[in-house]
């Protein structure tokens, strides 16, 4: 059984679920396919796929014991355009930390290319299997509309106190608070204004957070209460300062 | 040898840190409140700024729409808010304001907030200003605005200040 995360704390278990990719995170609210896609404004909803290359079908491949093992996507086969969607997580609680959400696309998706920074994640993918994870993602537990944020540009919000009503930062505002207490996504990744506005449902409450989140935090769970945590981290540590990336112990 | 003799120089500054970025309506009450206590000569409203114009991306250059970017009124001023307010800085006549301020604040703020003491606002002038402005007469002035920022000082009452 392939082994995520060591750890005997709440906030572990649920690294190991989001991470285990034969679990299935709960689902907590619906996103429409056409909503998805205005979302990310890559293209407008309803029209067709843009192409970078023919289908590989066509394209007279070279014959490969690698390309008989590996199957191509669906999005690869049909010589899609690689494109992305990028997520902030507020370090107050939000069920995502950057580097989870890039460990689960990796052991959760295939042909992507999931990137991490300081307070945002990125995942490149062909623009069809693109939809799907996203709205797999958005749908998801792995995703709250006050502590998350789809955000391709001007990001800033992941480590700075939350607003009043209790919203990420976000200077392009690409989600409001409605008076009663649903919020609605209002502009696409990169703040152009959506036609229509996406409701994306009531924020997940407090002690909702603290149970779902994958951050360590001293205020939550903290990691070094985490005796089993520490004890591997401290391991790894050892091996990697003493043999490098070679250890024999 | 006495050495604890406060330094009359060094004026009595403090800022008020809020556990959370606050709405324009709050602090439009709060700012208001400010204004009626006697004593407060600088303010700062500070936090992370809101641009009027998306700044970077395909978007760049359409104007921001922004709930937090509006004007709000004190006095008889009008001023826009160009920033989500998380910290006042406050320079005050003397230490008794402080119990003041914080009343106010206690009755406003609807999240929890620290009250610090230090220095803020600058009091001396910097190169930087010598060379944008010249020889500053007024030192109330320095420290009041962003040098990157074309915007103006607010000032509240200028007729009997």
């Amino acid at each position: 059984m392939a082994q995520f995360v060591p750890g005997t704390s709440k906030v572990a278990a649920n690294r190991r679920k989001a991470l285990d990719p034969t679990k299935t995170l709960d689902k907590v609210r619906d996103v429409s396919d056409d909503d998805v896609v205005a979302i990310l404004g890559h293209r407008t909803p309803g029209t067709a796929y843009a192409s970078t290359h023919p289908p590989l079908s066509e394209m007279g491949e070279p014959e490969d014991p690698m390309r008989e093992l590996v199957k191509p996507t669906e999005g690869a086969a049909a010589g899609d355009r690689i494109r992305y969607i990028q997520f902030t997580d507020s370090m107050y609680f939000a069920p995502m930390v950057p580097y989870v959400r890039s460990w689960m696309a990796s052991t959760r998706f295939r042909g992507v290319d999931p990137g991490t920074l300081s307070g945002r994640q990125i995942i490149e993918a062909r623009e069809r299997d693109l939809d799907k994870l996203s709205k797999m993602l958005l749908e998801s537990e792995a995703f709250d509309p006050a502590r998350s944020g789809v955000r391709g540009c001007t990001v800033h919000g992941h480590s700075l106190r939350l607003d009043q009503n209790g919203m990420m930062f976000d200077m392009l505002q690409r989600s409001v608070m409605n008076p009663d207490g649903s919020v609605s996504i209002v502009k696409d990744q990169v703040g152009r204004p959506l036609d229509k506005a996406v409701p994306v449902g009531k924020p997940m409450s407090d002690a909702d957070l603290k149970s779902r989140t994958t951050i360590y935090r001293v205020d939550g769970e903290a990691a070094r209460a985490d005796k089993e945590l520490i004890t591997y981290i401290q391991r790894i540590h050892t091996l990697r300062t003493m043999w490098g990336f070679k250890p024999m112990a | 040898m006495d050495t604890d003799v406060p330094d009359t120089s060094i004026p009595v500054q403090i800022e008020i840190f809020t556990e959370r970025l606050l709405s324009p309506e709050t602090v439009e009450r709060l700012v208001t409140e400010f204004a009626k206590i006697e004593g407060i000569t600088r303010l700062i409203l500070h936090g992370p700024r809101i641009a009027s114009a998306v700044p970077t991306g395909p978007a760049k250059g359409t104007p921001n729409v922004h709930a937090a970017r509006r004007h709000i009124q004190v006095g008889q001023q009008d001023v826009e808010l160009g920033v989500q307010v998380g910290r006042f800085w406050l320079e005050l006549e003397d230490e008794d304001v402080i119990e003041q301020v914080e009343e106010a604040s206690r009755r406003i703020l609807p999240c929890g907030f620290q009250i610090n003491r230090g220095l803020y606002i600058r009091t001396r002038p910097t190169q930087t200003d010598y060379a944008k402005w010249g020889v500053i007469k007024d030192t109330r002035v320095l420290g009041m605005t962003d040098p990157k920022s074309k915007s103006r000082i607010c000032a509240i009452y200028p007729r009997e200040r």
